[in-house]
Formats: structure tokens, C-alpha cells, sequence
């Protein structure tokens, strides 16, 4: 395990529709901007601090689904142990289907392990179309 | 100045105004962000789709000969999207669907189809957008935030549509609250807000129903059945955060509305994203009965396994044409992956990540824009769109058509 991997913190991700990635996805595609408005999870200042994560800095989310690296941000008014994200294409990389859990897929509430690294930020051109691995 | 309905949005602003010149629009008017995004979009050749077998550029008429053939040879097809597609061209799919004995479904399926289906069979109030104007006292957005998803919504259908509404010094004729799980944009113009933990909806549900039936409630279920009772005419803007919340299960929900309609008339309105998504629920049911996830192999039938999800899941579909609507934007990685092992054939006016994975890509004229057509509100109200430009696509009628016509 790596100095970075040696805390790790369990959370709950929300998602959410945000108009400003919306307008970026129709106007310019799924690109640079999308990617820079897209790949940021809001966490609690207490829990970037746990993590040992400074402002704008990578993050790891990573459940039995998948894993990507996001730029975590601090927002006072999230709850420590969860986490805000935009729905994208970040967010359905860690999307669960499972109809004998639910009869739909788990979008908006998202169980994931957050563990600091000092990978870059996942590409959005890793995450969509294509003929997936 | 040309009128136009916008189709950026489940609202469907009517009130979009373009000045066109040479078959291009350079001035917009009234449209929020989102809607002038879709307009700019339209109008920029670098975000249009072109026709594609294999992802080489090919003519229309090519893409559709592959189209067919891929349908005409396929054993196991599924036809979805059309939420953003005009009646005319549901119509046409769902024709399609017929002759090909294929699988039908939409985005409803895995999203807010069982509360419209409430609202269309009556077990759930609804009420037109236009009734709410003036008339309603209580607005309440649960978990909705329509600043995001529905960008005019308060300005045009609800709380700053009021006549009174006055920027100089205006008093609102109406308590806006949310329920929700965050601070929101929305939030912080509410009074009250009911902010529950992520997944509580049910168990706050319960506790109201607890309340209205004698027993004890929570500090919150008695604010929130005060809130009912004061007001005459009160509106549920339900949105994603509710329905993913219950897990697509409104029973409990739908009992709630039945004991608030004692009070006060209480009326539902789904915070739909897709412009026609009550228009395709509707015309599949007048022409099945089923709303969705309906199956034509060998008569009509109707069932969860028919959902688009759980074909792909289950890895049973050999072909898939997806019409107006993008999956490889939205559905989990291990269903995206069974799509991407299936033969796609995608009907789009925009290049999305559908398009880039797409087997066959035929490029289409928008509806709303380059042709006209008609659709269903978010309230239920039927709403004609009107064809403002010329396009060198076809439409997506015309393409179902063309594939019907070979595959009768």
C-alpha cells in the first residue's frame, strides 16, 4: 500500500443535475470542458482533511463497479461522509444495476471507498462510447 | 422574428423567439442556457451527426440500407429512445416494433414511469401547467431543482409566473418549498425546506401518513401537513431525487396524495427531462395498454424483462435501434459494455458518445427546429412544434418509414 492509499474513507455520493455540464455536453460535446466540470467531487472540509486531500487536488472513488479519479473540492454545507457529484459519465462508471437490490439503477446514491492518490484525473476519453474492455 | 418551442427541456417554453437568416438563426430570445446551447449546437457543423456504417462516413441512403439490412437480419431486435422524438415519429416506431415482432421501451422504464402511469390511469392528480398560474398556494419541488434541470420553470409555469410578480416590489402569492438531500439554488428561495437524508423519502413519507392517521409525527411531517392544510390548491413537482429515492415504487407516495386530497386539491406534475417522454407513455398505451417495456414478438407483451435494462442485462438483444436518445451517456458500465457487444444503429441530429459507439449513425433533421411535429408536456398538454429552418437531413419519421416500408 502507498504512502497516498493509507487513508481511505467510506462515503455516499449524491448526484445531481447540473445545467452548466448539460450546457457543455450539447454545445461543445463531451470534451475538455465537459471533463473539467464533470470530473469534481464536493467534499466536506473535515473530510478532505482526513484524507490529507488539499483543494482542487486528486481523489480516488472506487466501489465493486469501477474507479475514477476526480479533483476533490471543499464545500462546507456538504455532510461529512458523503460527497457531491454532477451525473456524468464520471458517475455511471460507479453505477450499479442490480434488480434483485432494486428494481432501478443506484444513480443518485453511490457507496464508494475515497482514498487520496497521486494519479491524474481519469480522462473523459476513458469513459465514453466506444467498444468498452 | 419566428416563434419556436424549445425542445432543450421537459418544459417546452413556447415563448423562444429566433430571427433566421440564410437558413441560420442569429439572434435568440427568451431561451435559457440550455436551450440556446441546443440552438448554437444545431447550428455548428462540428456537432451535427453524419451518417456512418463503421464509423466510416458514408450517404444517408447507405446508412439506411445497412440499417435495414442489420434490422431485417436481426432475430432478437429492441427498438428505444423516442423520448425526444414527435408523436408522429413514436407512431412510426412503434409500427416498426410491430412488424419486426421487436422489443419497445423508453428511458420511463428505469426513471418516472410508474408515476406517470398513476397519472394516466387517475389513481394520481394531475393538473395543467396553466392551472397552477395564480391559482396554486403551495408549490413544493421534490427532489427537483429546477434552476438546473428545468431552467425557466419557476419564471414560467410556477412561482415567479404569478401576475402580481412585480420586480419593483413583489409579495408572492405562494409558499415555495422543496424537499431535498443538499443545499440547492432552489433551496436557499425556500420556506420551509425539508432537507432529509440521501434515501429518507420513504421513511418521510411514513411519518406524515403516521400523522395524518392520529399517531405521532416528527417536528418536520407536522410543518409539512400544516403546509397542506393552508393551502387550497397545492402542486408535487416531482423530480429524480424522489423517484430514485423509492426505487420507482410510488405506492406509498400515491397514498400520501390521497390523504393530503382531503385537505386541499393536490395535484402531481413529473420534472420529466425528455420533451416527449408523456407523449411516448401515452400513444404505446392507446396502442397496447402497457406504457413501456413492451414486446411484439408474437402478439403484445408487457413485462420487466421487456425492459431495455434487463434485455441488456441479460445479454439477449443481437440488435438494438436507438432513436433520439443517447444510453452511452447514462447507463451503468456493465449494461454499456452488453451494448457495445450488440449491433447499434442510432438515430441522432447531434454527435454524443451513442454516436461515436454506434454500429450505423443516421444523421437527422431536429425535431422542433427543422421539422415540426406534435408532443406532450410535462402536465399532459399537447403542444405543437414548428419547423423553422430547412434542413438537409431527414427526419426521424421519415427514416422509420423507410425502414418500415422494406421491413413490412
Amino acid at each position: 500500500m502507498s504512502a497516498f492509499e493509507s487513508k481511505y474513507l467510506e462515503m455516499v455520493i449524491i448526484t445531481y443535475h447540473d445545467d452548466f455540464l448539460k450546457v457543455a455536453e450539447i454545445k461543445e460535446g463531451v470534451g475538455s470542458l465537459y471533463e473539467r466540470l464533470a470530473a469534481v467531487v464536493w467534499l466536506s472540509p473535515d473530510d478532505l482533511k482526513l484524507l490529507g486531500v488539499g483543494e482542487g487536488k486528486p481523489v480516488e472513488l472506487s466501489n465493486a463497479i469501477g474507479s475514477i479519479v476526480l479533483q476533490a473540492k471543499s464545500n462546507p454545507k456538504v455532510k461529512p461522509g458523503t460527497g457531491h457529484m454532477p451525473f456524468s459519465l464520471y458517475s455511471v462508471r460507479l453505477t450499479s444495476y442490480d434488480p434483485a437490490k432494486g428494481k432501478l439503477p443506484n444513480f443518485k446514491r453511490i457507496e464508494v471507498i475515497a482514498v487520496p492518490t497521486g494519479r491524474d484525473i481519469t480522462p473523459v476519453s476513458e469513459l465514453e462510447g466506444g467498444k468498452l474492455a | 422574428m419566428a416563434d419556436l418551442v424549445c425542445t432543450g427541456c421537459g418544459s417546452l417554453c413556447d415563448d423562444i423567439q429566433v430571427q433566421v437568416e440564410e437558413n441560420r438563426i442569429v439572434v435568440i430570445d427568451n431561451a435559457c442556457a440550455k436551450g440556446a446551447a441546443l440552438l448554437y449546437a444545431l447550428g455548428n457543423p462540428k456537432r451535427r451527426a453524419t451518417c456512418l456504417v463503421n464509423r466510416e462516413e458514408v450517404s444517408s441512403e447507405k446508412a439506411i440500407e445497412e440499417a435495414k439490412r442489420l434490422l431485417s437480419e436481426s432475430k432478437r431486435p429492441l427498438i428505444f429512445g423516442l423520448d425526444n422524438s414527435t408523436l408522429e415519429t413514436q407512431a412510426k416506431a412503434i409500427s416498426l416494433a410491430q412488424k419486426l415482432g421487436a422489443v419497445i421501451d423508453d428511458a420511463s422504464s428505469f426513471s418516472y414511469g410508474e408515476l406517470i402511469l398513476s397519472l394516466l390511469k387517475g389513481s394520481l392528480p394531475g393538473c395543467s401547467l396553466s392551472q397552477v398560474k395564480d391559482r396554486a398556494g403551495l408549490l413544493m419541488y421534490w427532489g427537483s431543482n429546477p434552476l438546473h434541470s428545468h431552467p425557466r420553470h419557476l419564471a414560467e409555469f410556477s412561482y415567479y409566473s404569478y401576475t402580481e410578480y412585480d420586480i419593483a416590489g413583489w409579495v408572492p402569492k405562494a409558499t415555495l418549498s422543496c424537499i431535498e438531500v443538499r443545499d440547492t439554488e432552489l433551496s436557499y428561495i425556500c420556506n420551509p425546506v425539508f432537507k432529509l437524508s440521501p434515501g429518507k423519502d420513504r421513511e418521510f413519507i411514513q411519518d406524515v401518513l403516521s400523522l395524518i392517521k392520529g399517531g405521532n409525527g416528527t417536528e418536520e411531517a407536522k410543518t409539512f401537513c400544516e403546509l397542506f392544510k393552508a393551502s387550497r390548491f397545492s402542486l408535487i413537482f416531482c423530480g429524480r431525487g424522489l423517484v430514485y429515492s423509492l426505487n420507482g415504487d410510488f405506492g406509498l407516495f400515491n397514498e400520501l396524495v390521497g390523504k393530503l386530497s382531503q385537505w386541499t386539491r393536490s395535484c402531481v406534475i413529473p420534472m420529466v427531462d425528455d420533451f416527449n417522454m408523456l407523449g411516448f407513455n401515452k400513444l404505446l398505451r392507446q396502442k397496447t395498454g402497457y406504457i413501456n417495456q413492451v414486446s411484439f414478438a408474437g402478439g403484445v407483451s408487457h413485462g420487466p424483462e421487456f425492459s431495455f435494462l434487463e434485455q441488456l442485462r441479460k445479454g439477449l438483444l443481437d440488435c438494438v435501434l436507438i432513436v433520439g436518445s443517447a444510453p452511452f451517456s447514462t447507463l451503468p458500465l456493465s449494461l454499456r459494455r452488453n451494448l457495445s457487444n450488440t449491433r447499434v444503429i442510432c438515430l441522432s441530429s447531434l454527435i454524443t458518445p451513442t454516436t461515436k459507439a454506434a454500429d450505423v449513425v443516421i444523421a437527422t433533421a431536429a425535431p422542433g427546429l427543422e421539422h415540426g411535429g406534435k408532443v406532450v408536456k410535462m402536465d399532459g398538454e399537447e403542444v405543437n412544434l414548428v419547423k423553422v429552418e430547412e434542413s438537409a437531413y431527414p427526419s426521424e419519421e421519415d427514416i422509420l418509414e423507410r425502414l418500415l416500408g422494406e421491413n413490412r
